[in-house]
């Protein structure tokens, strides 16, 4: 190999090791400038300038490559190095061709020395390289959770943007049967406890952590943007989402109970004691609820024996399945014969339902509790045995216009009938007059307040029929001389006033009772025909309002003149009820956040969503103002900002405060 | 010198006591706005008792028909010769009703006619000026009634001195409200009673 072939072959290798060494201490620069920036928690945009330094560095030590770009320039390097060259090696690189300049040029092995600087030069780089990499490293993972996940500044500009719009998609449980909702950045999400709430943005799920009641939620990475996914808790719970941006976000929880269903029992109206379990006994339930009915049905309970020794029968009764409606009507007729009821047992009824919640569910409501109880016969004597009320078609059978049409029946039949026949329906007729004509005079006694007639067998005691004037005594003797009182000029007394239209059909009815009595039906016809019209008077007879007599008034003239003495006794004004430590707390934490409002608005809306959370439980109307306050706050809407702070305040209640000094606006304390 | 007493006439037919808590009110306004010595309660007088002439001032009201009798017409007749001041107020406010028809009737067979008083009258400046007459009540125009704004009041003169004072303005139901109840009203509307009163004891 000549002398000229080795002296390029030296060129190419000095410029490698001068890129090489340029390498590398642009690269050691570069990691000492990020140990630093780690470690000083400098701000990204350092990052971007030690990079720049590095770069720097490496192009002030590729400036060198200009001195070996002449091959002269390197034999000149060498022949420093190598004296006893005596310049045959810087001759031979300027293009002489001489044997023996050739032959001095290789005189001496001067390649094996500079290819052994060339690779000393190296070796301070690399190990500075190794040195600062060892750091780098280290420094990555002591100090990984403050850099975690943001490695380039790409993905520290995207973290400022995570939670820039939150949308929030609400799944009602699929009993409800209720379409899914959604919305945009909500302060608070009202849903049925166990709605699949879905809570999206744009951005990478690493940036993000959730937190439902200081428990962590996974976020998971959807397409381009990142979702968090959680069932509606049972009680009020706050979602906060934080980004690695320092960015918060906070979100209520708001759950909605499922109502359990509402039942009323129509019918039996009332508990009733009778003699004899007999008939059919109609029920009539209607139930309601607020989503949705599964099932609802009667239950009987009878429960029979006595002393230490009961039994009970439990059944139930008409069972209906509801598709899901609000409302519904639940009637049956239940046979009281076929349950067999003895003297002493108890029938116990009542309408249950059900509503479809499968989440919390299903709520159970039942109605009132009604008992039919059949009375033992050694209790006749101690006990009120009465009868259930008969229905309207029943009552309506006394009515004197049906007596009417059963007479005049009875007048169209008489020539067929015998005597004694005639005379036998002409006195059931005369029962059902007279027991009405006992209800009529109850009615007019106990008007003037004196017990209503005696039982139906004693009534004649009475002596019939009653004149005005009768009356009038009677009145008297019950009120205790009430006549003196009401002695006012006019043709009768108010008593006789109130009653007269009733006392005409009372002793119309008599006439008409005695006819009958004694198989006379048509000449009874004509008084039953008065008592009616007198009842139907009755009836329409103008009402009359008593009027109290207006309490004089007797003036203070010198309270008047305010010329009277002091009596020393102030009327005192009543103090305001201490709060209770809970909405006392309330109302401090409300003060806390008003500063907030002017110079940090999102953190003040935080503080609002947080006291809401708390008084969703117990203080509905001021979660609600709390809600629109925060609302107000996002949207910076000021004049909405007003309002709902009056409603907060409102809803808080007033608290009396104690000032340590002087208010700002007055004297007053 | 004697205190005030307020009277009520009380008269055989009709219903004299249809507006109880007036006198209460009259009073009320005589002790806030003057220094008159007033009984703290009026009175009832009948009309046909000598006790009227106790009085200077009686006040007359109902809303049925009038007949006094013969020793109530003689009573008034004498009431009026020794100066005393009947004060007559319709409660109907009506001048086609049964009260002002009948009660004018027999006022004037007791008195003689009526004749309206003018807005310059000294009763409308004898103690608050009322320049425009006698005041307007919130009952005139309530639908009931004639419905109308009576402009003047009416009355009979002795020897320059009002002896019979009639109204059809129905301050019977305008003032007949409790006294405590007046701190309500922005303008106190029982001013003009405090004038009959005044009216009645200087002139």
């Amino acid at each position: 190999m000549s002398a000229r072939d080795r002296l390029i072959g030296l060129q190419r290798s000095m410029r490698l090791a001068v890129a090489t060494r340029a390498a590398t201490i642009g690269i050691t620069v570069f990691l000492a400038a990020l140990v630093l920036v780690r470690m000083s928690g400098a701000p990204r945009w350092a990052m971007g300038v030690a990079a720049l330094v590095a770069a720097v560095a490496t192009a002030l030590f590729l400036l060198r490559l200009r001195g070996m770009a002449s091959l002269p320039r390197v034999a000149l390097w060498v022949e420093e190095r190598t004296p006893s060259l005596r310049y045959a090696l810087v001759t031979v690189a300027e293009g002489v061709k001489d044997p023996r300049l050739e032959t001095q040029a290789l005189s001496a092995p001067w390649w094996a020395d500079a290819s052994r600087t060339l690779l000393r030069s190296l070796v301070a780089p690399l190990l500075a390289l190794l040195v600062t990499g060892g750091i780098a490293v280290w420094s990555h993972s002591a100090f990984a959770p403050t850099f975690s996940n943001e490695p380039t500044l790409a993905t520290a500009a995207a973290s400022m943007d995570v939670l820039a719009t939150v949308h929030v998609a609400v799944t009602p449980p699929a009993y409800a049967g209720r379409a899914a909702m959604s919305t945009d950045d909500p302060t608070s999400v009202d849903a049925l406890i166990g709605s699949v709430i879905t809570v999206s943005g744009s951005g990478d799920a690493r940036l993000l952590t959730a937190e439902a009641d200081s428990s962590p939620r996974a976020v998971a990475q959807r397409g381009a943007g990142w979702s968090v996914s959680l069932a509606m808790p049972a009680r009020p719970a706050l979602l906060h989402l934080h980004s690695s941006a320092g960015r918060d976000r906070l979100i209520v929880l708001a759950p909605a109970m499922d109502a359990v269903p509402v039942v009323t029992l129509i019918a039996p109206s009332r508990d009733t004691i009778v003699r004899r379990a007999s008939g059919v006994l109609a029920l009539n339930a209607e139930v309601r609820d607020d989503i949705g009915l599964r099932d609802a049905s009667f239950e009987l309970v009878i429960s029979s024996g006595g002393g230490e020794s009961f039994t009970f029968r439990t059944t139930t009764l008409a069972r209906t399945v509801f598709a899901s409606r609000t409302e519904a009507t639940l009637a049956t007729r239940l046979s009281l014969d076929s349950l067999a009821l003895k003297p002493g047992d108890l029938l116990q009824v009542r309408a249950v339902a059900r509503d479809g919640n499968t989440v919390t569910g299903p709520g159970v409501g039942a109605s009132e509790t009604r008992s039919i109880r059949v009375a033992r016969p050694d209790e006749y004597d101690s006990l009120s045995v009465e009868a259930a009320p008969p229905p309207d078609e029943d009552a309506q059978v006394l009515s004197q216009r049906m007596l009417i049409n059963l007479t005049e029946a009875l007048v169209r039949r008489q020539r067929q009938l015998v005597r004694p026949m005639l005379v036998a329906e002409s006195r059931r007729i005369a029962s059902d007059q007279q027991r009405l004509r006992k209800r009529v005079g109850d009615v007019i006694f106990q008007r003037i307040g004196a017990q209503p007639l005696a039982e139906e067998g004693s009534e004649e005691s009475r002596g019939g029929k009653l004149t005005p004037e009768e009356l009038l005594r009677l009145a008297d003797s019950v009120t205790g001389g009430a006549g003196a009182v009401m002695d006012v000029e006019g043709d009768e007394t108010p008593i006789l006033a109130l009653n007269k239209p009733l006392l005409e059909a009372f002793n119309a009815m008599w006439d008409a009772g005695r006819a009958l009595e004694i198989g006379e039906p048509r000449n009874a016809l004509p008084p039953m025909r008065v008592a009616l019209a007198a009842i139907e008077r009755a009836r329409v007879a103008e009402r009359i309002y008593l009027r109290g007599r207006t309490k004089g008034a007797i003036v203070d003239v010198a309270r008047v003149r305010l010329s009277g003495k002091d009596k020393g006794t102030p009327p005192l004004r009543e103090t305001r009820l201490p709060h209770d430590p809970v909405s006392r707390r309330r109302a401090e934490a409300f003060e806390r956040v008003t500063p907030l409002m002017a110079t940090h608005p999102d953190a003040a809306a935080d503080s609002l969503l947080l006291m809401r959370v708390d008084a969703l439980g117990d203080a509905p109307a001021l979660a609600a103002a709390l809600d629109d306050a925060a609302k107000a706050l996002r949207k910076h809407d000021q004049h909405g900002i007003a309002l709902a702070w009056t409603r907060v305040r409102r809803a808080l209640g007033g608290a009396p405060r104690v000032r340590a000094g002087i208010s700002s606006w007055s004297g007053a304390p | 010198m004697s205190e005030f007493v307020f009277a009520t006439a009380q008269y055989e037919s009709g219903d004299w006591d249809s507006a109880p808590l007036l006198p209460a009110n009259v009073i009320d306004s005589i002790a806030r706005y003057t220094s008159i010595e007033v009984a703290p309660t009026g009175v009832i007088v009948p009309l046909s008792s000598p006790s009227l002439f106790r009085y200077p001032l009686v006040y007359l009201t109902g809303h049925l028909p009038v007949r006094f009798s013969d020793a109530e017409r003689a009573n008034l007749r004498q009431f009026a010769a020794r100066g005393g001041l009947l004060f007559v107020d319709d409660h109907n406010h009506d001048i086609d009703g049964t009260f002002h028809k009948t009660a004018t009737e027999e006022l004037t067979r007791v008195y003689g006619g009526l004749k309206p008083l003018p807005k310059t009258h000294p009763l409308y400046q004898a103690f608050f000026v009322f320049e425009d007459g006698p005041p307007t009540t919130s009952h005139e125009l309530n639908g009931w009634g004639d419905n109308l704004v009576h402009k003047t009041l009416s009355g009979v003169e002795r020897e320059g001195r009002l002896v019979l004072l009639f109204s059809n303005k129905d301050y019977s139901s305008e003032w007949n409200y409790h006294p405590e109840n007046k701190r309500f009203l922005s303008v106190d509307n029982t001013r003009f009673s405090v004038n009959i009163v005044v009216y009645a004891l200087t002139r």
